[in-house]
């Protein structure tokens, strides 16, 4: 009997591969054994795939801890120097996993750049909208796509005929994926995120960040902020694929949810407040200024 | 050379009153100093070089219309270029204009109506023309289209008639549309080619003139850019309001990139594409 999508997501043991530039970046540190780890911290969380990894065994049964690790900080900390060189180490063998060059798939510098983008955003707009999780909008908005990775990198013969249909149709990619696997990229990063067990709220940003009124009471204006972060970062012009889509974002349930909470929102010039957003785009390009002098 | 005399306060006031009654434009005391650099010719040929008995010269019985065209021709700024915003031009070819056009495919009518209103040279209005030529490629004659570029200023309108243009205006076209729809001229300008001219329809009207407005109804898309900045508020309500009336459902309306119709007009929808916006008349509830 073939594996269900679920079980082959459920199966998979190796590391995410990180970006090359992070990677790079954090070679270089490793190779100081004083190196600080809160400078460290900064630099796997400037990277999808290492802070997933990290976070992953933060929270494995091996360390048994009675609270989830839910910051890059945290996890640096508690791991030492020591486990995350053999984490760097890992990944270097997992970085073979490159696909095919003639193909399309995900551009992996606009995958990363938009995840940053969200991450970097979701800070923002979680400040602005006083949600309660503020201190894990960042890693959850850097997280949210993870599963775009995941199915890129592990099931790229399916994955790549999504990628091509975005760009055909220009349709968004989670329509794309429905259509080709019946499921989108938010289930099946939930899926790998609660087989590591990563605290629920990352898991529940990624699956339901394309339907915020799933999410739980509890974690819904977070989930609602990091939508609205990873919207607004590919209307910024930080997407990636081929989806140029205009949305009416006061329709949104992204929206909705957060001006539930914030009555105020009503009020706000959206296209001004998105033009004035220039200041994050700063945020956002300095981080890949470092990344491209790597 | 001399330095010419500024307008006094007096008559700042009375030039300023006069043009923003004719075209809804307010030369704030910010851009005071604009409205005396392009109005110092004209008055320096005026009889007695004072603004105020100038404009009453104007107002009065014996007024000369194309007086007062000339001092319009002046004030009004109609800095444009084809392919103006290229992230607007985006949201236009990829999203908007496939939208419209099928819309009216579903329902088997090929009567496509498009206003760029302030359209100054008309540059506005023939890059909507090429980019619905390139959308429906050889059917474009199984449609159609009327373009209607309408503005204030006589010399522009005049501009976009004769459809002829200096080879700066066209510098974001891109070089095989500029092969495919204009024509080089002797003296080193670009014709657009009659396929092209043919869908638009040029003439002038004022935006703040509603019964003028009127006649630019039944539209699919208006394109209002950057022709408001210097609006006061209830001169942009207004010309808003035309807009939405004149638009029909579902239809799209587009500023000036850096301009919101926020606090302006609450019927219109927020649409945010990538790096550029466009307002559209959702249907009615
Ligand atoms: C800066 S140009 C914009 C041209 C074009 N829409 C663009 O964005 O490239 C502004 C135009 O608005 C016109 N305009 C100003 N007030 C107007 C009014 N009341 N009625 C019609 N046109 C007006 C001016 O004459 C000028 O040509």
């Amino acid at each position: 009997m073939s594996k269900t999508l679920r079980q082959r997501i459920e199966a998979i043991r190796t590391y995410l591969p990180p970006i090359p530039g992070v990677f790079a970046e954090l070679a270089q540190l490793l190779h100081d054994e004083n190196v600080d780890l809160r400078v460290l911290g900064l630099v796997i969380g400037k990277d999808p795939a290492m802070s997933i990894n990290v976070l992953r065994i933060a929270n494995s049964a091996f360390y048994g801890l009675p609270n989830k690790v839910k910051t890059i900080e945290h996890a640096v900390t508690m791991l030492g120097l020591k486990e995350i060189t053999g984490v760097c180490m890992a990944c270097a063998a997992a970085r073979s996993f490159k696909a095919r060059t003639g193909e399309q798939h995900v551009d992996l510098h606009a995958f990363w750049l938009h995840s940053v983008a969200t991450g970097v955003l979701a800070r923002t707009f979680a400040s602005r909208f006083r949600v309660q999780q503020q201190g894990q909008a960042y890693l959850a908005g850097l997280l949210h796509d993870i599963g775009q990775l995941i199915l890129d990198r592990f099931l790229h013969d399916l994955y790549k005929q999504v990628v091509q249909l975005t760009y055909d149709e220009n349709i968004p990619v989670i329509e794309a994926e429905v259509r080709v696997l019946g499921e989108s990229h938010g289930t099946v990063g939930g899926w790998l995120m609660d087989k590591w067990q990563l605290p629920p709220l990352f898991s529940e940003v990624a699956t339901c960040h394309h339907t915020v009124s799933k999410a739980s009471e509890e974690n819904r204006l977070i989930v609602a902020t990091v939508s609205l972060a990873d919207q607004i970062a590919r209307l910024r012009g930080f997407g990636f694929g081929g989806d140029e889509t205009g949305v009416i974002l006061e329709d949104t349930e992204a929206f909705r949810t957060i001006q539930q909470a914030q009555p105020s929102m009503g009020e706000l010039d959206i296209a001004r407040f998105i033009m004035d957003l220039d200041r994050t785009d700063f945020d956002i390009a300095s981080i890949e200024e470092m990344m491209n002098a790597t | 050379m001399q330095p010419e005399k500024s307008l006094t306060d007096t008559e700042f006031i009375a030039l300023r009153d006069f043009i923003y009654k004719k075209t809804g434009i307010l030369f704030s005391e910010r851009n005071r100093y604009l409205l005396d650099a392009r109005t110092r010719e004209i008055l320096s040929q005026a009889r007695d070089k004072n603004a105020v008995s100038y404009i009453r010269s104007l107002c009065g019985p014996g007024g000369d219309p194309l007086e007062v065209n000339r001092l319009i021709n002046k004030v009004t700024i109609t800095e444009t270029s084809f392919f103006r915003d290229p992230h607007q031009i985006a949201a236009l070819t990829k999203n908007v204009i496939p939208e419209v056009a099928a819309r009216h495919e579903q329902f088997g009518s090929r009567l496509l109506r498009i206003w760029s209103a302030g359209s100054s040279s008309g540059e506005e209005a023939y890059t909507v023309a090429i980019l619905l030529a390139e959308h429906l490629k050889g059917r474009l004659s199984d449609w159609n289209i009327t373009i209607f570029a309408t503005d204030i200023n006589e010399d522009a309108i005049e501009a976009c008639k004769a459809g002829v243009y200096k080879p700066y205006t066209l510098r974001n076209v891109p070089r095989d549309l500029q092969e495919k729809y204009f024509l080089a001229t002797s003296d080193g300008r670009f014709a657009v080619r009659d396929e092209i001219k043919r869908l638009v329809f040029a003439e002038r009207s004022s935006l703040t003139d509603p019964a003028a407005c009127k006649k630019y109804s039944g539209v699919d898309l208006i394109l209002l850019r950057n022709v408001l900045i210097y609006f006061t508020t209830d001169a942009k309500t207004a010309v808003l309001q035309s807009c939405y009336e004149n638009l029909r459902d579902n239809g799209y309306l587009f500023l000036g990139q850096s301009e919101t119709a926020f606090g302006i007009n609450h019927s219109f929808k927020l649409v945010t594409f990538v790096n550029a916006f466009a307002y559209k008349k959702p249907l009615p509830r």
